[in-house]
C-alpha cells in the first residue's frame, strides 16, 4: 500500500448536512468486511478508495489504523488515526486508535492521555475505559480513572467486568470498604465470579484486621 | 423544407432519410458527417429496407451543459438495438469536443441551429424529423445501459395494450475526482413501480428519458409546449397518460448524472423561481389535448358565484392550486364581469349568464357548454383543500356506473357541492327544471354519496407520510408495518418495500428485513437495497455473504459513462 496523504476536500464534502455517499459507504463497509476477514490488503485498498470518494469521513483511516496496528505498523497507524482525529475532533473513535498506539509502543503517559480524551467525548466507550486502567497499570497511578468508572457504572451498573476493575482499584488505594462493596456487587452479578471472591476474602480480612487494630479505611 | 411526421412507419423514414440529408430547413445547419447527403441516405435507405425489425427514433437534445454528451451519444450507438435514428438536436457546434468519430455513426441525423434554442424547439423539431414506429429520449447527462432500446420494445410487444413503455432510472451524483475523472457518489432510483395513472396526474416522477413510445401518440397530444419551463417530462407524461396505459420493466435501463452542486429539472427549478414553478404547474395541469380521451375522463367544474367578487375569485385560485386531474372550469357570470377574472388559461371558460340567472339556471347554461364525463357543483363559498375533488371523482370511477355522484367535502344546507355524472344531472335538470339544483337531484332519484375521502390515490400519499413521521419518531414497527400496506398497495411496490426493510433494520427485527431485503434484490436490486442486505449480513456474522452484497452494490456504482 502507497503511504497515506491526505486528499484535499471538495467544499461540498465540507458541509455535513447530508448523510455520506452510497459509494463511500459500500466502500467502508467492504474494508470493514474484508478486515473482520483478516484479509488486510482488501480491506486496506477498499479504505483508500472509501477515503478518495468521501475525503472529509474520518472512517476509512480509523480502519486503516486498525489494520496498521494489527500489522504492528506503528508509524502508519498513527498517521492515519491522526488524521481522523484531524478530519473530526469531536468522534471518540481516533483517539481510542491513537491510544492504542502508544500503548503498544509503551508510550503509556501519551496513551493515558488520549483514552481520557476519548471518554471525554464518549464515557460509554469500554475500550477507553480498559485502556485507561490498563495503562494506569503501568504507570501505577490510578486517582483519575476512579471517576471514569463511576461514571460509566452510573450508566452500566450491571457490568460486572468494569466493577471488579473499580473494586480491585478501590482495594489497591486501601480503599477496602469501597473495594467490598464494589466486589460484593460484582459477586451478586456474577456468583461463579472466583476472582471476585477471592479478592473479596482478601479485602474482608484487611478490613478485619484493621478494625482490630483500631484503623479505619476507606 | 420540413417534412411533417407520418406515423404509419417505415416507408416515411426512408424519405425522411433523404431529404434529412439533402434539404435543410435554412435555420438549420447541415451536419458536416452528413455532407456526402444523398450517399449517406442511400445506405440509410438499405439499411432499413433489409431490416423487420421497427426503427426507434431517439431524441437527443443538447443543451448549455454538454458536458456528459460524449457519454451519452456513445451510449446510444451501444444499444443492443440497431435500428436507431438517432436525431441529435443541439443549438451549439458539436466540433472540437471529441464527438467526431461518434458522429459518423450512419443512423445519426443531426440538427444543428445557428444559435442555442430552447429545448422544447430542439425536442419539437426533433420530433418532426423523427421517422421511427416509435420515439425514446434523452439528453446530454443520460446514459443508456445497453439493453435499455431493447427492453422497452420487448416491453411494448408483451404489452399490446400499451403505446408507451418505461424503465427505471438511476439519478448518479458524481463529482470530479483528483485525477480529472468522474467519481460517482450516489445513485437513487428517481422513477420506479408501476404505472399508476393518477399518481402520474398528481405529481412528476416519470422523466421522458425512462420512456418509449409509438410516434403516432404524438399527434394526438400536441407539441411540446413553450410554457411548462422545467415540467416538460411531466407535461408529456400527462398528455400520454390520456391515450394510453403504460408498460412498466421492473428494471433499471438508464441514469442520469447529476455533477454535484447542480440541482435536476424540476427540483431546481422549484429552489430556482418560485413564481416560474407555479406558472409552469398551472401550465402542465391546465393542458387539454383534443379529445377522445380514452383512458382518462374529463372533469368540468361549475364554479357558481352571483358576481366575480373577492369570494370567487379567491375559490377559483384554490381550484387552480390544488385540482391535478384534467379539468375545465366554467364560470356562468354576466358578461360585465369576465373582465374580472383572475386568471387566463385554456382550461377557463366563461359562460355569459343574465345578471339575475337563480343558481340552477346558471348551472344549466354551462352543462350546455360544458365537456366533462363528470360535473363537479360548486358554489363559491365552498372550502377547497387537497384532493377536495379527485376524491369524488375516484370513487365515481371505481363504482362503475353504480354510483350517480358524491358529495364533496365541505358540502352544507346553503352550500351543496357534489361531483356527478354529467348525463345524468342533465337528465335530472330536463326532467325538473323548476326544482333548485340539489331537489332536482333527489327527486331524479339520483344516488349521491356521502362517502368522501375514500379515494386511495389520497390516502396513499396520506399514510405515506403517517409512515415517514413514525419512522422519524423512532417508532420503527409501526412504520414498517405500513410501508408493508402501502407496498401491497400494488403503487410504488418495491420501493415502500425498501422503506418497510430500512424500518424493520432500524428497529432491530433483522429476520423479517432479511427476507424482505432478500426478495426486493431478487426483483429489482438497487445499490441502496444491497447494501441494507450487506449490513444485515454483517449484523449477524455473515461476513462472506456481506462481502456478495457489497460487491453486487460495487458492480451498480461502477461508472457508466
Amino acid at each position: 500500500m502507497e503511504r497515506m496523504t491526505v486528499p484535499p476536500i471538495p467544499a461540498d464534502q465540507l458541509r455535513r448536512s447530508s448523510p455520506p455517499a452510497q459509494h463511500y459507504e459500500v466502500l467502508k463497509e467492504l474494508g470493514d468486511c474484508y478486515a473482520a476477514l483478516g484479509e488486510c490488503e482488501h480491506a486496506g485498498y477498499c479504505y483508500e478508495r472509501a477515503a478518495s470518494v468521501a475525503p472529509a469521513e474520518p472512517g476509512p483511516y480509523i480502519g486503516l489504523g486498525v489494520i496498521h496496528l494489527q500489522d504492528e505498523q506503528h508509524d502508519r497507524a498513527r498517521e492515519a488515526f491522526q488524521i481522523a482525529v484531524e478530519l473530526r475532533p469531536e468522534d471518540p473513535e481516533g483517539y481510542v486508535g491513537l491510544a492504542a498506539v502508544y500503548q503498544q509502543t509503551a508510550d503509556y503517559p501519551a496513551a493515558f492521555d488520549m483514552y481520557l480524551r476519548c471518554l471525554e467525548r464518549d464515557a460509554d466507550c469500554l475500550i477507553a475505559l480498559l485502556g485507561l486502567f490498563q495503562t494506569s497499570s503501568q504507570m501505577g497511578t490510578f486517582s483519575q480513572i476512579i471517576h471514569y468508572l463511576q461514571v460509566y457504572l452510573q450508566k452500566h451498573p450491571d457490568d460486572a467486568s468494569v466493577m471488579f476493575c473499580l473494586g480491585a482499584l478501590y482495594a489497591r488505594q486501601g480503599q477496602f470498604a469501597q473495594a467490598a462493596g464494589a466486589l460484593r456487587t460484582v459477586l451478586a452479578l456474577e456468583p461463579s465470579k472466583a476472582e471476585a471472591a477471592e479478592m473479596l476474602a482478601q479485602v474482608e480480612h484487611r478490613l478485619t484486621s484493621d478494625r482490630t487494630q483500631g484503623t479505619h479505611t476507606g | 423544407m420540413t417534412k411533417e411526421p407520418n406515423p404509419t412507419g417505415k416507408q416515411h423514414h426512408i424519405t425522411s432519410q433523404v431529404e434529412s440529408g439533402t434539404v435543410f430547413a435554412p435555420q438549420i445547419l447541415r451536419s458536416p458527417s452528413r455532407a456526402r447527403g444523398g450517399e449517406d441516405a442511400l445506405e440509410n435507405m438499405s439499411y432499413c429496407l433489409v431490416d423487420k425489425e421497427p426503427l426507434v427514433s431517439v431524441v437527443l437534445t443538447v443543451g448549455a451543459r454538454a458536458r456528459f454528451l460524449r457519454e451519452a451519444l456513445a451510449s446510444v450507438l451501444r444499444q443492443t438495438y440497431r435500428n436507431l435514428q438517432i436525431i441529435v438536436a443541439c443549438g451549439a457546434s458539436l466540433d472540437g469536443i471529441g464527438l467526431e468519430e461518434h458522429l459518423k455513426d450512419k443512423r445519426i441525423v443531426q440538427l444543428r441551429f445557428k444559435s442555442a434554442q430552447s429545448e422544447v424547439l430542439l425536442l419539437n423539431e426533433a420530433i418532426k424529423r423523427a421517422g421511427g414506429q416509435y420515439i425514446a429520449y434523452l439528453d446530454e447527462r443520460v446514459i443508456y445501459y445497453p439493453h435499455h432500446i431493447a427492453r422497452l420494445l420487448d416491453a411494448l410487444t408483451q404489452a399490446p395494450d400499451c403505446e408507451l413503455a418505461y424503465g427505471d432510472l438511476y439519478q448518479t451524483r458524481c463529482r470530479r475526482m483528483g485525477d480529472g475523472s468522474w467519481g460517482v457518489l450516489d445513485k437513487l432510483l428517481v422513477a420506479g413501480g408501476k404505472f399508476d395513472r393518477r399518481r402520474l396526474f398528481q405529481s412528476d416522477w416519470l422523466p421522458r428519458c425512462g420512456m418509449m413510445h409509438r410516434r403516432d401518440l404524438l399527434d394526438r397530444t400536441g407539441p411540446f409546449p413553450d410554457a411548462a419551463g422545467d415540467l416538460l417530462d411531466w407535461d408529456l407524461a400527462r398528455r400520454l397518460a390520456l391515450f394510453t396505459d403504460f408498460a412498466h420493466i421492473n428494471e433499471i435501463t438508464a441514469e442520469r448524472m447529476c455533477p454535484t452542486g447542480e440541482t435536476s429539472d424540476a427540483s431546481g427549478a422549484q429552489q430556482s423561481g418560485e413564481d416560474d414553478f407555479t406558472a409552469a404547474v398551472l401550465v402542465v395541469r391546465s393542458a387539454r389535448p383534443a379529445k377522445p380521451w380514452p383512458k382518462m375522463p374529463d372533469l368540468s367544474i361549475i364554479l357558481i358565484s352571483p358576481s366575480a367578487d373577492r369570494t370567487f375569485q379567491h375559490t377559483l385560485s384554490q381550484i387552480y392550486y390544488h385540482t391535478f386531474i384534467p379539468y375545465q372550469v366554467l364560470v356562468p357570470l354576466p358578461a360585465d364581469q369576465f373582465a374580472k377574472l383572475p386568471i387566463k388559461l385554456p382550461n377557463l371558460l366563461a359562460v355569459p349568464v343574465d345578471p339575475d340567472a337563480s343558481f340552477a339556471r346558471k348551472l344549466e347554461a354551462a352543462l350546455d357548454c360544458c365537456e366533462g364525463d363528470f360535473v363537479a357543483v360548486v358554489p363559491a363559498a365552498l372550502p377547497i383543500a387537497s384532493g377536495w375533488v379527485e376524491e369524488g371523482v375516484f370513487a365515481l370511477v371505481d363504482s362503475g356506473t353504480a354510483t350517480d355522484g358524491v358529495l364533496l367535502q365541505g358540502t352544507d344546507e346553503r352550500n351543496w357541492a357534489a361531483v356527478l355524472r354529467r348525463d345524468r344531472l342533465t337528465a335530472a335538470r330536463i326532467r325538473f327544471p323548476h326544482l333548485g339544483v340539489r331537489d332536482s337531484v333527489v327527486q331524479a332519484g339520483l344516488e349521491v354519496s356521502k362517502e368522501v375521502g375514500s379515494g386511495q390515490s389520497c390516502r396513499f400519499e396520506k399514510l405515506k407520510a403517517r409512515a415517514q413521521k413514525l419512522q422519524q419518531a423512532g417508532r420503527y414497527p409501526e412504520a414498517a408495518e405500513l410501508y408493508e400496506l402501502l407496498s401491497s398497495m400494488g403503487r410504488d411496490e418495491l420501493s415502500m418495500a425498501t422503506c418497510a426493510a430500512g424500518a424493520l433494520y432500524q428497529g432491530g427485527d433483522d429476520e423479517r428485513a432479511i427476507g424482505l431485503t432478500r426478495r426486493i434484490n431478487e426483483a429489482r436490486p438497487t445499490v441502496e437495497t444491497l447494501l441494507l442486505e450487506a449490513r444485515l449480513h454483517r449484523r449477524a456474522d455473515r461476513i462472506h455473504d456481506a462481502v456478495a452484497s457489497l460487491q453486487r452494490a460495487r458492480e451498480q456504482l461502477q461508472w457508466k459513462g
